[in-house]
């Protein structure tokens, strides 16, 4: 399912208060079935950026497309919202503190049993999701608050899951997870992303994960756009990214200072580990 | 730099959430500090490293043993004493803003320490310049993003100045420049006030900056020692990046040297 950005601009603004617009004349069409990282300096307006595509945060300005269905400013249908909602699954930063219920099976279920899906498949399908997230069933019929954390991220992100959403929106999935479990949840993310084609757009600071996860990339900054291009060719750019002052995947940025302290050039981009090894061995040097 | 002073000793430390359940969260785990380590502790979730924060502050009683702080054994009546020696940024700063602006919240701990208004406003200042947050003092902290609000999180331990900060994954939600400045701001602390610092971390690049690393696993220490030794024989942790790439060089069958690398030797070995 597409996403289509015109023209966004969108603030807080909320009675008299006035805030300082949070994203400005945002332009910007990611394709069915793509997988979008989305970078920039905290408060750039990513994570705003996220709301907007599920109506949690409606533009001042310009309008959303999420498949057929568009968010306007003057958007005063529930029905839109609610086919918007059932087709982009969010999940948020720290998606486990929205964990309420008493059992991780009525968690699941909640959202489901909430667009009309009978109590049965609801919990058929919940079934399904929490293997699908690489928990065991028996976790099921225990309080989501007996769990380890990274345990209840995977539990929120199942909740999100058994949806079946055409757009999956993550806000920093791996915050505050082990490297291994992170590295689960993402492969995790990925394997749903080609398995199912769900379009998916992914919030990150980690370049590792934009570099081995994501097709493309949007760097944002001060609540614009100010770049979209395939992971290749952004990593290409290094004065670009110093300019933004965003980091470089390890791979790559040791890479350069190779380059530049052995007087040598690598073959090709490295943008991850084994890329490097196999250039490293390519040319000699190791 | 570090001086010979004990600041934190923990000794045989025990505990449980559900006293019904046999499961320890923390079994019997004793570690010493001095005045300005940088300690990092690491460990896979579930592995007791938030626990054994929250331990440290007096957020939660132990079962068993006894946490001592600067000469002080924690307990009911010194736990407030403690606390101005010691404080703690949690992992997500949702779980400690009370302020409905960034300056109020900052000024929260001074308030509660009768400092003079003056002084108060001179130290919110500078703890909000340190972490770059200074032109967002009248904001609502809530409407600001994730790493912004860990930010101010950060500020507020910083305006107090305790001897000892705790920083449980406090820069998670950071962009990369954001976080080495602030890891920069900390080590001239350190120098300068020669604070002690506790970082549990899963950045394994940013544990290896520490003088020692704790490793956790299930409850128990199950090393303590240079980031080097860690890194070296535990094979089970994400090594730091050059590390990674010298043992899959090594599996491919170049001839690395057999031992833990930093990034500087592994560029030399390779420029050689």
């Amino acid at each position: 399912m597409q996403v289509n950005f015109k023209g966004v601009t969108a603030d807080y603004q909320i009675g008299p208060i006035r805030s300082r617009n949070i994203l400005h004349h945002v332009n910007l069409c990611l394709p069915s079935k793509s997988f979008t990282a989305i970078v920039g300096h905290t408060g750039a307006g990513k994570s705003s950026l996220l709301k907007t595509v599920n109506g949690l945060l409606l533009p001042k300005e310009g309008k959303i497309q999420v498949g057929d269905q568009t968010i306007t400013p003057e958007l005063q249908s529930k029905v839109v919202l609610k086919h918007v909602r059932q087709s982009v699954g969010m999940v948020f930063q720290f998606p486990e503190s929205q964990l309420f219920a008493e059992t991780v099976e009525q968690d699941i279920c909640f959202g489901p049993m909430n667009f009309g899906v009978s109590k049965e498949e609801a919990k058929k399908s919940a079934k399904d999701a929490i293997l699908n997230v690489g928990l065991e069933e028996a976790v099921l019929s225990a309080s989501p608050f007996s769990l380890s954390g990274g345990q209840q991220r995977r539990v929120a992100i199942a909740g999100v899951l058994v949806m079946n959403p055409d757009v999956l929106v993550l806000d920093e999935p791996g915050a505050g997870l082990d490297p291994q479990g992170k590295e689960e949840i993402l492969t995790l993310i990925k394997y749903l992303h080609e398995s199912k084609g769900i379009t998916t757009i992914l919030v990150t600071h980690d370049m590792d994960d934009v570099a081995r996860y994501a097709d493309d990339v949007v760097v944002m900054e001060k609540g614009k756009v100010v770049t979209y291009k395939p992971v290749h060719t952004f990593f290409n750019d290094v004065v670009q990214l110093h300019a933004w002052s965003l980091d470089l995947p390890e791979a790559r940025r040791l890479q350069l200072r190779l380059e530049e302290e052995a007087n040598v050039k690598l073959p090709k981009v490295c943008l991850t580990i084994d890329d490097l090894v196999a250039a490293l061995i390519e040319v000699g040097l190791a | 730099m570090v001086a010979d002073k004990t600041i934190i000793e923990v000794d045989n430390l025990t505990f449980r959430y559900d006293l019904r359940k046999k499961k320890q969260i923390l079994s019997a785990i004793s570690f010493s500090v001095k005045q300005g380590e940088w300690i990092a502790v690491v460990g896979d979730n579930g592995s007791g490293k938030s626990t054994l924060a929250r331990l440290l502050v007096g957020l939660l009683e132990p079962e068993n043993g006894t946490i001592t702080i600067d000469g002080i054994q924690l307990n009911e009546e010194t736990k407030w004493d403690i606390r101005k020696k010691i404080g703690l940024v949690f992992q997500n700063p949702e779980n400690q803003f009370i302020g409905t602006t960034v300056q109020d919240d900052v000024a929260f701990g001074l308030e509660n320490n009768n400092t003079p208004y003056n002084e108060m406003k001179q130290i919110v200042e500078e703890a909000l310049q340190l972490v770059e947050m200074d032109m967002y003092w009248d904001q609502d902290p809530s409407r600001l993003s994730g790493g912004q609000k860990q930010r101010v999180a950060i500020a507020g331990i910083l305006a107090f100045k305790p001897n000892v900060i705790i920083l449980d994954e406090a820069f998670v939600m950071l962009d990369p420049k954001s976080r080495n400045q602030l890891l920069s701001t900390l080590k001239q602390l350190r120098e300068k006030r020669n604070i002690t610092i506790i970082s549990v971390t899963h950045d394994m690049n940013e544990a290896a900056i520490a003088d020692r690393i704790l490793v956790m696993d299930d409850g128990t220490i199950i090393q303590d020692s240079t980031p080097e030794a860690v890194f070296k024989t535990n094979q089970q942790l994400a090594a730091p990046f050059p590390e990674q790439l010298r043992r899959k060089l090594a599996e491919s069958g170049s001839n690395v040297p057999q031992t833990y690398m930093t990034e500087d030797e592994m560029v030399r070995w390779l420029c050689k």
